[in-house]
């Protein structure tokens, strides 16, 4: 609990102080500037870009971190056991390896001199795209790193929820005569319901997380702001110009809106769990 | 009895050793160097010369600290030390950081200690000519002294030039001729034909391809003059390069690095400081050259690098951070460091001087382009102001958006008045 005050919510209170005033970190003046900070903060074009961004990396991530495995897990049960295993050690390699690492083995992955997606472009008869340095490609080449990395924890994830959909139901429906799309369509998925919301709030607070080594290591922030984010904005306001205090302002709007999320999430999750209960 | 006396001379012994030993501490100053050179970017270097630092100068004890994440990132750390009451003793700082930190980061300037060393005069006029300056606030106060200069280099592959049909004995020297050898590499080999250094951090390939044009970033007042012609022409041809020649990929700095060891990529504009690094990497024949010139304009090339702070806050640890420096930028520092690392000597006659680094020159001629362009160093403009370092990325993203095919003119125009309004101007 003393730790707790200590490294989380003395942080936080000063943080919120400090989003009142103007500082760069090593002048011991610390001038009060009142509202202007946020004031500032509605107006700023790269903000009001790193919001549009992460709302947009959210959502590739989401359909990349959560169809994707769940495809792959249902996928897994037509197989054979031993295929399996297999596939379950190959799908969850990434996710082991470090931020950092991932980030260098994907800058060669994407390299368009001699990288390897460069590569197979190039056996296509087609001019390699520049992935990290096109605006229009940066941050889903930035959200693809994380959800490769991702992927493993949500895959198992489900396929451990998939395994614990109690049989007796799947072989009632089959009597029943549910086949195939139905049996999905009706029975397993909304079983696998509860894991779903559960993968899906975890993946969103683990895009906030993961998301900023990559666009540190690969394109800081670029090209034109085009792969920033508000993890990112934050860390280059205070750390990279200075500017303490409107980074601290960004970063207790980030909070707000962050327990908003949450909080929404919540309320969701305790209807769908609700209903696996009645 | 005699025993008693002989143990009575054993105590009296041991009494004088610990008190002789806590004299000997009393006297030995421990001091902290917090320096970026990682092990494969001049570590060893470092560790060498604060060796032979503690060989002349026994009552001082130096622990050198490489901080991770550039001089950004020893910057940060710097000013948490600071913040926390325990800073370093000495810090090298980036040049970019250099007018901050005069302002803003309580150090002891340099020249403090004028009146205390009757040496001082003969140090500060070993130097060469117009390093110094890289020290020196508005006033002309010596604050700091330069340890590292580097320049950007054209650094290229006389193997693709070869295969190309150009002849590596005599390399481009115009940014004209870049241009030329670099379509005949992508005509010829396939591969791409150059590359130029970039961040989102700063400017300084930049500032020497637009200074050496006669335009300027910042002007000598300190104004923005982004959007006069001569910077207008400069990027338009790096623009051209990329977008109408398809001569130069647009990538990141990491992928040209990458490239350009793996030997697919024929020329590549890039600092000095990490030619050994790169003569180590590339299984091909990797030569050097000066960096290009504007037809007859004279060349200008900004001073990448590093100059030292004391930041100490005891006398005694000011007095040893400043002996420490006077060795890094010594005849015998600077060969230590020059050797390991890829940086330019900045004092006067050690190239030259087999006890130093005659030798080490004779058997490097891909360190004869930069150092013959020590002559056309100028200082590597940093952007002032509370709000510089955003000021300097807001640039770099220009560069950015025009390398991805935006108006030139109409791209450096809007940009200049956000530069303005930035910088107060």
């Amino acid at each position: 609990m003393a730790c707790l005050a200590i490294f989380v919510y003395r942080p936080l209170l000063e943080t919120l102080r400090l989003s009142f005033y103007e500082w760069n970190m090593v002048s011991p003046t610390q001038t009060y500037v009142g509202w202007r900070n946020y004031l500032e903060l509605l107006e700023n074009p790269g903000v009001r870009r790193a919001v549009v961004n992460t709302g947009t990396y959210a959502l590739w991530l989401g359909a990349l971190v959560l169809v994707l495995p769940t495809i792959a897990a249902i996928a897994l049960t037509y197989m054979r056991r031993w295929w399996r295993r297999a596939f379950r050690v190959v799908l969850f390699l990434p996710n082991i390896i470090s931020l950092a690492t991932a980030g260098v083995i994907w800058l060669w992955i994407y390299n368009p001199i001699g990288g390897l997606l460069a590569s197979v472009w190039e056996a296509l008869g087609r001019f390699p795209v520049n992935w990290l340095s096109n605006p229009g490609t940066a941050l889903g080449a930035i959200a693809v790193i994380v959800a490769w990395k991702a992927f493993g924890y949500n895959f198992l994830l489900l396929t451990a929820g998939l395994a614990g959909v109690p049989q007796e139901i799947v072989e009632a429906a089959r009597v029943d005569g549910a086949e195939g799309w139905a049996l999905w369509r009706h029975i397993l998925l909304p079983l696998l319901g509860p894991t779903i919301v559960f993968v899906l709030s975890a993946t969103l607070v683990m895009a906030a997380e993961y998301v900023f080594t990559p666009v540190h290591m690969l394109t800081e922030g670029g090209p034109i702001n085009a792969s920033t984010n508000v993890v990112f904005e934050i860390w280059r306001q205070a750390f990279r110009w200075f500017r303490v205090g409107y980074s601290s302002a960004i970063a207790v709007c980030v909070f707000i809106l962050f327990l908003v999320i949450t909080t929404v999430q919540l309320l969701v999750s305790e209807r769908v769990v609700s209903y696996e209960e009645r | 009895m005699t025993r008693q006396r002989r143990s009575w001379a054993v105590l009296g012994l041991m009494t004088a050793l610990v008190l002789c030993t806590a004299g000997i501490a009393a006297a030995q100053v421990s001091i902290e160097y917090w320096h970026i050179n990682s092990a494969t970017f001049g570590g060893a270097a470092v560790k060498e010369a604060v060796e032979r630092f503690q060989e002349l100068h026994p009552d001082i004890r130096v622990t050198d600290r490489f901080q991770q994440g550039d001089y950004g990132g020893l910057l940060n750390n710097l000013q948490a030390a600071l913040a926390a009451g325990n800073p370093p003793a000495v810090a090298q700082i980036g040049y970019n950081y250099r007018l901050f930190a005069f302002e803003q980061v309580p150090h002891v300037p340099f020249e403090t200690f004028r009146d205390s060393d009757p040496e001082y005069e003969t140090f500060i006029a070993s130097f060469v000519e117009g390093v110094l300056g890289l020290g020196q606030d508005a006033s002309g106060v010596q604050r700091a002294i330069p340890l590292a200069v580097s320049v950007p280099l054209l650094y290229y592959n006389a193997d693709l030039f070869r295969q190309a049909g150009l002849d590596p004995d005599n390399p481009p020297r115009t940014w004209e001729e870049v241009r030329q050898a670099a379509r005949q590499i992508r005509e010829r080999t396939g591969q791409w034909g150059i590359g130029i250094q970039i961040t989102s951090a700063n400017n300084w390939v930049p500032q020497s391809m637009v200074e050496s044009n006669g335009g300027w970033l910042l002007d000598p007042q300190g104004r923005v003059a982004i959007d006069s012609p001569e910077v207008i022409e400069v990027y338009k041809f790096w623009q051209d390069l990329a977008q109408r020649d398809r001569t130069l990929p647009v990538v990141t700095d990491a992928e040209y690095e990458q490239a350009f060891v793996a030997g697919r990529l024929g020329m590549y504009i890039k600092t000095s400081a990490i030619l050994q690094n790169f003569a180590q990497q590339a299984n091909f024949e990797l030569r050097t050259a000066p960096f290009p010139t504007w037809g007859d304009k004279p060349r200008r090339v900004a001073a990448g690098g590093n100059a030292l702070f004391i930041t100490a806050r005891d006398p005694a640890q000011q007095r040893a951070a400043y002996e420490f420096i006077k060795f890094l930028t010594s005849k015998e520092g600077q060969t230590i460091w020059v050797r390991g690392t890829g940086y330019l000597p900045i004092v006067k006659g050690v190239e030259d001087d087999p006890q130093y680094l005659a030798g080490f020159f004779a058997e490097n001629p891909l360190m004869r382009a930069a150092v013959a362009q020590l002559p056309d160093a100028v200082p590597w403009a940093p952007f002032p102001g509370p709000r510089g370092f955003e000021a300097e990325t807001t640039l770099a993203e220009a560069r950015e958006a025009i390398l991805n095919g935006a108006d030139v003119e109409a791209t450096l125009r809007e940009t200049a008045a956000t530069l303005r309004r930035l910088l107060g101007q």
